[in-house]
C-alpha cells in the first residue's frame, strides 16, 4: 500500500521545480452524520507535483463570524489528509468549512474554490433534543425559570424573527397574536411544510412566504412560552428555530415558587461524556479515550461553567508514553460571566485582534471588564506547557556492580552487553562474558566532564619526538602527537591531572556518554492587555499588546550540547485597530496596525552592546590568547616544535575593549540598561535583534535601520512605518433600484519578520489587495460575483547589495449563479491568474533591477449544476462539479534538443537528429517548436469531476450517491496521466420514533497512472544490447579505427568489444524495456454508524465502525485491512 | 387509453380569474382590530371585512368607520394604529429581512406610528394630501382633517421630518406642527391618547356543527359565542347583533335558513347565536364574524361536489340538450363524466340554474360555447336569461 502512495507522491517528485500549480483536491463527502459534542473527522485527497507543505481546514459553527483554522495531518496514506475537530468545539446546528492547501512553492488553493465565501455546509445534529442558545434569557420573575436552551438550525440566508408578541406581556393585555417575519431570500422553504408549534403543540396558523400569523384561542398561562417554527427546505431537510416570550401574572402564588427544585432555581445543567476510539492503523494510537464533563449554573446575573476534558491511551503503552512528550491535551476550563466582568480560568482562547492575540489557547487567567461599550481585557498564562525530555543513559562499567544478561554498560568508549551475570569482570571480547554492541540506538554525546585543551601547551605536533596521546577539543576526542605530557604553563602532568589521555578510547570514556534523548518543551508564557471602546456604536477603537517568552530551563538539557536544539524566543506584539460601522454593520471600514519584536534569547549580546556603546568594530570586547605557532618552553628550555628556526615562547594575547576602562564602563552601563529593559518586557535583548532575514528583530526594520532608529531617537520613528504590518478592509452594500451591490476591498501587508506568539495566521513578507463585488437580481435568482486580487510576495527590494526572489500574482475571477425556481440551478466560475517571478538585484551603487524568471498563466473553470425534483413524496437532489484547470508557462521554449527515450516517438513527432547541434547522443532530437511536441507547454491540465445524488423519502430513509474523478495530465507528452476516482454512498434510516439513527456507507478510491511509453530511470530492460543500463536508440560494437576514417572498415579495423561475440561489427537498434505502470491501486472504506438517544434519561450512545482495505496491484504482498471503531456515550444531568 | 378522458366533460367553466400578483407581497399583518375593519385587496374594487391576523399586501387599502380601530404590525417591527374614520393605502417594499421602504398614503383620518429603527435601507413615510412625514425609529401621531384640509403632526418620541404646504421642519419629541409650519411645544396633556383605547371588548368563539369537507349546498350551522376579548371568558349577558360576512359570493350565509346572501346580521341572545352557511361551489372559503367593539373572527370551510351531484348535473344538461335539439351538445357530452361545474356570473347554484332551465323559468341566451380543450376534456359555457 505504501508503495502506491509513494508512486502517487512521485508525481510530485518527477518535477522538482516549481510547477506553478496549486494543489489539486478530491473531496470525500463524509458518510456519517455529525452530532454536537462529538468529534468530527474530515478528510480530503490532495495531490500536487510539488511537495504539499501545509493543508488546513477552516471551519465555523452556526452564526460564528470567524473561521477557525486547524492544520490537517497526512494520514497513513500520503495523499489523504485528515483532521479531527475536538469535541469541546462541536456545536449542534451546522458547520461551514473549506479546505486550503499550499505546496512548497506557496502555490495555494481552496476547496471549494470560493473559500469562506462558498463554504460547504453540513448539519450537526443535536445529541440531546435541545441546542444551547447563544444569549441567555434572563429570569424575569422569581420562580419562573427561562428556557435554558432554544433550538435553531437555520442557515444564515433564512432569517426569521418574532414581531409579536413582545418578549414580556401582561395577562391583562389579553391573548397576544403571534406574528413571525420570514425572510427567505433564497426561497428554500417549502411553504406547505411550514408548521408552527406553541409550547410543543402544533397550531393552525396563517402562513405565507413572508409572514406567519396565529391567533391563540385560549389565554396563556403565566410564565415562559416557546414558539417554534418548523419547515422543510426544498431538499426535504428539517429547518427549525425557536423564540420565547414571558406572560406576566398579576401576582405570583408563593407556594408555586417553593415547589421549584434547586436545580431549576440555579438553572443547573451538566453532562458527562466518554469517547473511545480503536484504531490499529500504523502510527496511530491503538486506543484513545476521551472523558469530558461540564456543569453550568446561574446565580442571578452570574453564569458559571466548569468543563474538563481528559485524553489518554489505556492499552497502547507506547502511545501513552509518546503522549508524555507532546503538548498535553487535557483541558480544564472555568468560566464566569456577569454583566460587568467575564472571568476565565484554565484553557481558554481570548481574542484581542488579528495582529496580537487570536486563535491561541492560553492556560491561565483571562478577564474582561465591561462598562457599556468599553471593554478591557487581561490575559496571563501559558501557551506552551512544560514537557519533560526523554533521557536514557548507559552508565560506565563499575567493578562493584552486578550485571545481568542484557544489561548494557559503557567502557573504553564502547557499548557492551552482558552475556551472563557479571561482577568485577571488565567488558572485553576475550572473556566471553560480554559482547560488543556495534549497532545501538544510543548516541555518544559530550558529557561536559572534560575541558578543552590547547595542545600547544604540551608542544603540539613536534617535528621530532613526542607521544601519541588524545585530547578533548571541546566537541570531540582527537588523537594528537604531543612533545611532552607536562603543561608548559602550569608544569603539571596532563595525564595525571586528566587534561590529556593515553588514547582516544580513554578520552571517549571520560568525555562522552551514550544516551537516547528526546526533546522536551519549555514553558511559553504570554501576558496580554486590550482595551476597546465603541463610540456612539459607530466608531470602535482598540489597542492590544502581548508579551510572550519561552522560559529557559536547564532541566531540559542534561548536557550542554543539547542547548542548541532549543530556541528561547521572546516576543512582543502591539497593535491598534479601528472600526467604523454604519448601516447596521453593513458598511464597515476597519483596519489594524501592528508592531512586533522577536528575539531568540540564545544569541549573544556582543554586537548589540558594541553598537549601543559605540565601540568600533575593530575592537573586540574580550581578549584571548592566540596559540598558533607557539613553541614548547618549559623551565627556560624551549623546543622549536615546528622547526621554523624561530622560538615563540608565549601566546599572543589579542586585547579588546575589556582593556579600555572607559569603553568597559559604557559597556557595563549599557548592559545594565538592557537588563532593566529585559525586566520590563520579560526577556533579554541580544544580537538577534538584527535578525530581520531570519524573521526576528523589530518588525519591518533591518539591522542597520534598527540601529538608525536607536541612534536617531524620535526623528527615526518614521522607520516604524517603513514596512508596517497593517490591514484595511472596507465593505458596503450599494443600493440600486433593482438590486443591492455588495462591495468589499481589503489591503494588507506583513513584513518578513512580523510575529506574534498569540496569532499564528499572520501572512508575512507579502502584500495583498483583494476586491470583490457581488449582487443578485431577479429575486436573487441570478447571482454575480466579480473579483480582482493582487499579491506580491517579497514586495520590498533588498536594502543593501543583494538579491531577492519576488512573485507578483494577479487573479481575476468571476462567477454567475442561476437558481430559477423549478429549474435546475447552475453556477459557473472562472479564475484567471497571471504570475510573474522576478529576481530583484540591488547593486553596490544602490540601483535595483529585476529579471523575469518565470511567467505563468493559470485558468480555472468551474461548473456546478444542481437540480432538485420531487417524485411523489420522494425528493431527489443532484449536484455536480466540473473543474478544469490549465496552466501555461509562457517562458517555455519548445525549440531545442530533447531526449526521447523511445524508439519511435522522436521521429514520429517530427524531431530531427543533428549531431552538430545536439551531439552524438542518439536519443536527442531537435524540435522546432512548431508543433506540440514534446511539450504543449511545461504545465499540466487538471480536470476534476464530481457528482452527487441524494434521495429523501417520505419514510425516514435517506440515500446519497457520490462520484468524483480527478485527472492530472502533464503537457509533457513523455509523462502519463494520473487518474484518481472516488465512489461514495451512504444510506441512513431512523427507527423508534427517530431515536435510533443508523447510517451505512462507503467510499472506494482508485488511483491509476499507466506507463508513459518511454524508458525511465530504474525501468527494467528486456534487451540492453550494450549492457550500459541506459536506453539507447542505437548501439554499436566498439572497434579500433585503424584507417582513421571514422567508420568500420571490414578487414582493416579490429573489434575491441563484440557484444554478441559473433566476431562481426554489429549495429543494434533500440533497446527494449518493460514500461512500468506507475500507479494501480484501490482503497475501500466501509463505514457504519449508530446513534441511539434515550430522551427520558438524557443519554446518547453512538457507535461508528470503519473497515478499510487498500490494494496495490503493483506488488504481491498486501497490507492487512484496518478495522476501526468509535464509541461515544453522553449523559446529561 | 383515452377512455377516461373521453368520459370527461367540463361543464360551466367560467373564465379565468386573473391574479394581480405584481407587487402583491405580504408586508404587514393586522395585530388588533376593533369593529368592522375593511380591506380592499389589490386588484379588487370593493372592500371586504378584515380579520385579526390577516396579512396585508403591498398596495392594499385599509379603512375604518366610526368606532372602528385597527393596529398593524409591519415586517420591520413597526406598529401602526389607525384611528376611526381613516383610510390608508399601504405601499411597502422589503429591502432586507428587517428593512422596509414603507409609505402610508392617508387621504383622511389619523394614525399613530411607532416606527422601528430600520437602518440605512429602511424608510417610513406617511403622506397626506397636504404633507409628508418621514421618520426612523420614532413614535408619532399624524392626523389629516379632511374638512380643514390640514395635516397635524404630534411627535411623541424621536424626530420626524415633516414636509407640508407651509414648509419642511424637523420636529422633535413633544412637538407639534401643522402642514410643516411653525413647531409648537406640547405638554403631556396635549398628547393623543386614542391609541391606548383601541382594544376590543369582545371576541367570538365559532363552533361549526360539522367538521371536515362538506358537499356543496349542504348547510353548516355555526354556533357563535361572545367572549371577553382579553380573558376569553364566555359572556352570557351579551345581547345584540353581530354581522357575518362571506369572503366570496358562492358561500352564502343566513340567519334562519330562509334567505341566503353574502352578509347577514345574526341576533345574539345570552351570549349565543347561530349562523347557517352553505356553498354552491366546491373549494375553500371563509366567513368573518364581527360586531361593534369586537375583534372579528374568521372561520373557513371546505366544500366538494359529490359524484351524485355531478351525475345529476350531467343528466340535466343532457336532458336540456335533448329538449332544445342541440345534437352537437348531446353528442359531445354523451358517455362523458362531469368534472366540475361552476356559475361564473350571476347568482345561484349550478343545480338551481339547471332546474330552472329544465322547468322553463330560464332559457339559453344563444347557443352554448363548446370548447375542445385538446386533452380529452371539453368546456361548455352557457349563458342563460329569464324568459
Amino acid at each position: 500500500m505504501v508503495r502506491w502512495l509513494i508512486c502517487l507522491l512521485s508525481v510530485g517528485i518527477l518535477v522538482s521545480q516549481d510547477d506553478g500549480l496549486p494543489p489539486n483536491f478530491v473531496y470525500l463527502e463524509p458518510i456519517e452524520d455529525f452530532y454536537g459534542g462529538d468529534p468530527i473527522t474530515l478528510e480530503i485527497i490532495i495531490t500536487d507535483r510539488n511537495e504539499i507543505e501545509q493543508v488546513s481546514l477552516f471551519y465555523r459553527f452556526n452564526d460564528n463570524i470567524e473561521f477557525i483554522q486547524r492544520e490537517m495531518q497526512v494520514s497513513y496514506q500520503p495523499v489523504i489528509y485528515n483532521v479531527e475537530i475536538p469535541i469541546d468545539e462541536v456545536e449542534s446546528g451546522f458547520i461551514q468549512y473549506y479546505f486550503w492547501a499550499k505546496d512548497e512553492y506557496y502555490n495555494e488553493a481552496a476547496w471549494p474554490s470560493g473559500g469562506e465565501d462558498m463554504p460547504m455546509v453540513l448539519p450537526i445534529y443535536p445529541t440531546k433534543q435541545i441546542q444551547e442558545k447563544k444569549e441567555p434569557i434572563s429570569e424575569i420573575v422569581e420562580g419562573f425559570h427561562p428556557p435554558e436552551k432554544l433550538e435553531g438550525n437555520l442557515p444564515y440566508y433564512l432569517e426569521i424573527g418574532m414581531l409579536a408578541p413582545f418578549f414580556e406581556i401582561n395577562q391583562e393585555e389579553g391573548v397576544p397574536i403571534i406574528v413571525l417575519s420570514i425572510y427567505d431570500a433564497e426561497e428554500i422553504v417549502a411553504l406547505e411544510s411550514v408548521n408552527l408549534l406553541i409550547d410543543g403543540e402544533g397550531v393552525d396558523s396563517f402562513n405565507s412566504p413572508d409572514m406567519i400569523t396565529y391567533i391563540p384561542t385560549d389565554p396563556f398561562d403565566p410564565g415562559y412560552h416557546i414558539v417554534r417554527y418548523e419547515s422543510n427546505n426544498q431538499a426535504g431537510e428539517k429547518l427549525f428555530t425557536e423564540f420565547s416570550f414571558f406572560m406576566h401574572e398579576k401576582s405570583l402564588d408563593e407556594s408555586e415558587i417553593k415547589k421549584v427544585s434547586w436545580k431549576d432555581k440555579i438553572n443547573f445543567k451538566g453532562d458527562f461524556g466518554w469517547n473511545t476510539d480503536y484504531d490499529p492503523s500504523p502510527k496511530k494510537p491503538l486506543d484513545t479515550h476521551k472523558i469530558n464533563s461540564s456543569v453550568k449554573f446561574q446565580l442571578g446575573d452570574y453564569i458559571f461553567k466548569l468543563s474538563g476534558l481528559m485524553n489518554t491511551h489505556i492499552i497502547d503503552f507506547e502511545a501513552r508514553e509518546e503522549a508524555t512528550h507532546r503538548q498535553p491535551s487535557t483541558r480544564l476550563k472555568f468560566l464566569m460571566k456577569s454583566p460587568y466582568l467575564d472571568f476565565n480560568y484554565g484553557d481558554n482562547s481570548p481574542e484581542f485582534s488579528e495582529f496580537s492575540l487570536k486563535g491561541t489557547r492560553v492556560r491561565g487567567v483571562s478577564t474582561k471588564f465591561k462598562w457599556g461599550t468599553w471593554e478591557t481585557s487581561f490575559v496571563s498564562g501559558e501557551t506552551k506547557h512544560w514537557v519533560d525530555n526523554g533521557f536514557i543513559q548507559i552508565l560506565s562499567w563499575d567493578n562493584i556492580l552486578e550485571y545481568f544478561p542484557g544489561d548494557q554498560v559503557y567502557s573504553d568508549g564502547l557499548i557492551w552487553e552482558s552475556n551472563t551475570i557479571n561482577i568485577g569482570i571488565p567488558p572485553d571480547t576475550l572473556s566471553g562474558n560480554w559482547f560488543l554492541v556495534t549497532e545501538s540506538e544510543y548516541s555518544l554525546v559530550p558529557n561536559d566532564g572534560c575541558t578543552a585543551v590547547e595542545p600547544a601547551m604540551y608542544g603540539f605536533d613536534p617535528i621530532n619526538g613526542g607521544d601519541t596521546l588524545a585530547i578533548w577539543s571541546g566537541s570531540e576526542c582527537e588523537e594528537v602527537i604531543l612533545y611532552s605530557r607536562i603543561n608548559m604553563m602550569t608544569g603539571k602532568d596532563g595525564v595525571e591531572n586528566g587534561e590529556i589521555y593515553l588514547n582516544v578510547e580513554e578520552c571517549l570514556q571520560r568525555c562522552k556518554t551514550p544516551i537516547i534523548y528526546q526533546k522536551g518543551f519549555p514553558i511559553r508564557q504570554l501576558q496580554g492587555f486590550r482595551t476597546s471602546k465603541d463610540f456612539y456604536e459607530h466608531a470602535k477603537f482598540g489597542i492590544s499588546a502581548i508579551r510572550s517568552w519561552d522560559v529557559r530551563d536547564e532541566n531540559l538539557t542534561p548536557y550542554s550540547i543539547f542547548h542548541e536544539g532549543y530556541t528561547y524566543e521572546g516576543n512582543i506584539a502591539a497593535a491598534g485597530d479601528f472600526s467604523f460601522h454604519f448601516n447596521h454593520d453593513k458598511t464597515v471600514l476597519s483596519g489594524e496596525y501592528g508592531l512586533s519584536m522577536t528575539i531568540d534569547q540564545t544569541y549573544s549580546d556582543t554586537l548589540l552592546l558594541k553598537n549601543i556603546s559605540n565601540i568600533p568594530d575593530s575592537l573586540s570586547l574580550y581578549s584571548y590568547a592566540d596559540w598558533s605557532g607557539v613553541d614548547y618552553c618549559y623551565q627556560n628550555q624551549c623546543v622549536d616544535i615546528n622547526g621554523d628556526g624561530n622560538i615563540i615562547s608565549t601566546p599572543e594575547f589579542v586585547e579588546g575593549a575589556i582593556e579600555n576602562d572607559t569603553l568597559w564602563a559604557e559597556l557595563t552601563e549599557s548592559r545594565k540598561n538592557l537588563n532593566n529593559l529585559a525586566q520590563k518586557i520579560g526577556f533579554g535583548l541580544n544580537d538577534d535583534i538584527n535578525g530581520f532575514t531570519e524573521g526576528r528583530g523589530v518588525s519591518g526594520l533591518t539591522g542597520p535601520e534598527l540601529g538608525r532608529l536607536i541612534d536617531g531617537g524620535l526623528d527615526s520613528l518614521h522607520l516604524l512605518l517603513k514596512r508596517p504590518a497593517f490591514k484595511v478592509v472596507f465593505k458596503t452594500p450599494i443600493p440600486f433600484y433593482f438590486t443591492e451591490l455588495n462591495f468589499q476591498t481589503e489591503f494588507n501587508q506583513g513584513p518578513l519578520n512580523y510575529l506574534s506568539h498569540g496569532s499564528s495566521s499572520i501572512q508575512t513578507d507579502v502584500r495583498n489587495w483583494k476586491n470583490k463585488v457581488s449582487f443578485k437580481i431577479w429575486k436573487s435568482q441570478m447571482a454575480f460575483t466579480i473579483g480582482y486580487d493582487n499579491q506580491i510576495k517579497s514586495p520590498w527590494d533588498p536594502e543593501t547589495e543583494g538579491e531577492i526572489k519576488r512573485s507578483i500574482t494577479n487573479t481575476k475571477s468571476g462567477s454567475i449563479g442561476l437558481s430559477f425556481r423549478n429549474l435546475p440551478g447552475l453556477n459557473y466560475s472562472i479564475r484567471l491568474q497571471d504570475r510573474q517571478d522576478l529576481l530583484v538585484k540591488k547593486s553596490a551603487d544602490g540601483v535595483s533591477n529585476s529579471d523575469t524568471t518565470g511567467l505563468k498563466q493559470l485558468s480555472t473553470h468551474t461548473i456546478a449544476p444542481t437540480y432538485k425534483l420531487n417524485l411523489g413524496k420522494t425528493s431527489i437532489s443532484l449536484n455536480g462539479n466540473i473543474t478544469l484547470v490549465n496552466d501555461l508557462d509562457v517562458l517555455t521554449d519548445t525549440t531545442g534538443c530533447f531526449e526521447i527515450l523511445n524508439s519511435t516517438k522522436g521521429e514520429e513527432w517530427g524531431g530531427v537528429r543533428d549531431t552538430s547541434v545536439c551531439g552524438t547522443n542518439e536519443n536527442l532530437f531537435i524540435f522546432e517548436g512548431t508543433n506540440n511536441y514534446p511539450f504543449k507547454n511545461s504545465g499540466t491540465q487538471t480536470s476534476t469531476y464530481t457528482g452527487a445524488l441524494s434521495f429523501s423519502f417520505p419514510i425516514p430513509l435517506s440515500l446519497n450517491l457520490g462520484w468524483g474523478m480527478s485527472t492530472n495530465l502533464p503537457n509533457d507528452l513523455r509523462q502519463s496521466e494520473t487518474v484518481i476516482t472516488v465512489f461514495s454512498t451512504k444510506v441512513g434510516y431512523k427507527l423508534f420514533d427517530k431515536k435510533l439513527n443508523i447510517t451505512i456507507g462507503g467510499n472506494y478510491v482508485i488511483g491509476s497512472k499507466s506507463g508513459n511509453g518511454f524508458w525511465d530511470s530504474g525501468e527494467e530492460f528486456i534487451k540492453d544490447w550494450n549492457q550500459n543500463e541506459k536506453f539507447d536508440l542505437k548501439s554499436y560494437d566498439e572497434y579500433d579505427d585503424l584507417d582513421e576514417n571514422n567508420i568500420w572498415t571490414e578487414g582493416v579495423d579490429t573489434l575491441k568489444v563484440d557484444y554478441n561475440d559473433n566476431d562481426l561489427f554489429d549495429v543494434y537498434g533500440a533497446d527494449t524495456f518493460i514500461d512500468k505502470i506507475e500507479l494501480n491501486n484501490a482503497k475501500l472504506t466501509l463505514k457504519s454508524g449508530f446513534q441511539y438517544k434515550i430522551p427520558e434519561q438524557n443519554i446518547t450512545i453512538g457507535l461508528n465502525l470503519d473497515y478499510t482495505k487498500a490494494v496495490d496491484n503493483l506488488k504481491t504482498e498486501q497490507d492487512d485491512p484496518v478495522f476501526k471503531a468509535k464509541l461515544a456515550i453522553k449523559y446529561g444531568f | 387509453m383515452n377512455r377516461i378522458c373521453k368520459f370527461r366533460i367540463i361543464f360551466f367553466i367560467i373564465c379565468f380569474s386573473f391574479a394581480f400578483s405584481a407587487g402583491a407581497k405580504v408586508v404587514a399583518a393586522i395585530s388588533t382590530l376593533k369593529g368592522l375593519v375593511m380591506v380592499k385587496p389589490i386588484g379588487s374594487r370593493k372592500y371586504i371585512p378584515a380579520y385579526k391576523g390577516q396579512m396585508l399586501n403591498n398596495g392594499e387599502w385599509v379603512k375604518t368607520k366610526d368606532g372602528v380601530f385597527v393596529a398593524i404590525v409591519f415586517l420591520d417591527g413597526s406598529n401602526i394604529k389607525i384611528q376611526q374614520q381613516t383610510e390608508v393605502k399601504i405601499s411597502s417594499y422589503r429591502m432586507t429581512a428587517k428593512e422596509l421602504k414603507t409609505n402610508l398614503e392617508m387621504p383622511k383620518g389619523q394614525a399613530w406610528s411607532n416606527v422601528a429603527d430600520q437602518g440605512a435601507g429602511g424608510e417610513f413615510t406617511i403622506t397626506t394630501p397636504t404633507a409628508v412625514a418621514s421618520v426612523k425609529g420614532t413614535e408619532f401621531d399624524l392626523e389629516y382633517d379632511i374638512d380643514k384640509g390640514e395635516t397635524t403632526l404630534i411627535v411623541l418620541a424621536g424626530e420626524v421630518e415633516f414636509a407640508g404646504e407651509l414648509g419642511t421642519i424637523l420636529a422633535g419629541a413633544m412637538e407639534s406642527s401643522k402642514d410643516g409650519g411653525a413647531i409648537s411645544k406640547l405638554s403631556q396633556e396635549d398628547l393623543p391618547s386614542w391609541q391606548k383605547k383601541t382594544d376590543p371588548g369582545w371576541t367570538f368563539k365559532l363552533k361549526p356543527d360539522k367538521l371536515g369537507k362538506q358537499q356543496t349546498e349542504k348547510i353548516i350551522k355555526v354556533g357563535i359565542q361572545i367572549l371577553n376579548a382579553k380573558s376569553k371568558v364566555f359572556n352570557n349577558s351579551f345581547s345584540g347583533n353581530v354581522t357575518v360576512n362571506s369572503q366570496n359570493s358562492e358561500l352564502m350565509v343566513s340567519a334562519d335558513g330562509s334567505s341566503w346572501s353574502s352578509s347577514v346580521n345574526v341576533t345574539i341572545n345570552g351570549g349565543r347565536g347561530v349562523v347557517q352557511v352553505k356553498s354552491s361551489r366546491q373549494g375553500k372559503s371563509e366567513i368573518i364574524v364581527n360586531a361593534d367593539n369586537a375583534e372579528s373572527k374568521i372561520i373557513g370551510f371546505e366544500y366538494y361536489q359529490s359524484k351524485g351531484q355531478k351525475r345529476a348535473s350531467k343528466g340535466k344538461l343532457a336532458s336540456i340538450a335533448s329538449k332544445k335539439g342541440n345534437d352537437k351538445l348531446s353528442q359531445m357530452i354523451k358517455d362523458k363524466v362531469l368534472l366540475k361545474s361552476q356559475v361564473t356570473a350571476g347568482a345561484g347554484s349550478v343545480s338551481d340554474v339547471l332546474n330552472k332551465l329544465e322547468t322553463g323559468e330560464l332559457e339559453l341566451d344563444g347557443d352554448p360555447d363548446i370548447i375542445d380543450n385538446g386533452d380529452g376534456t371539453v368546456t361548455v359555457k352557457m349563458k342563460v336569461k329569464p324568459i
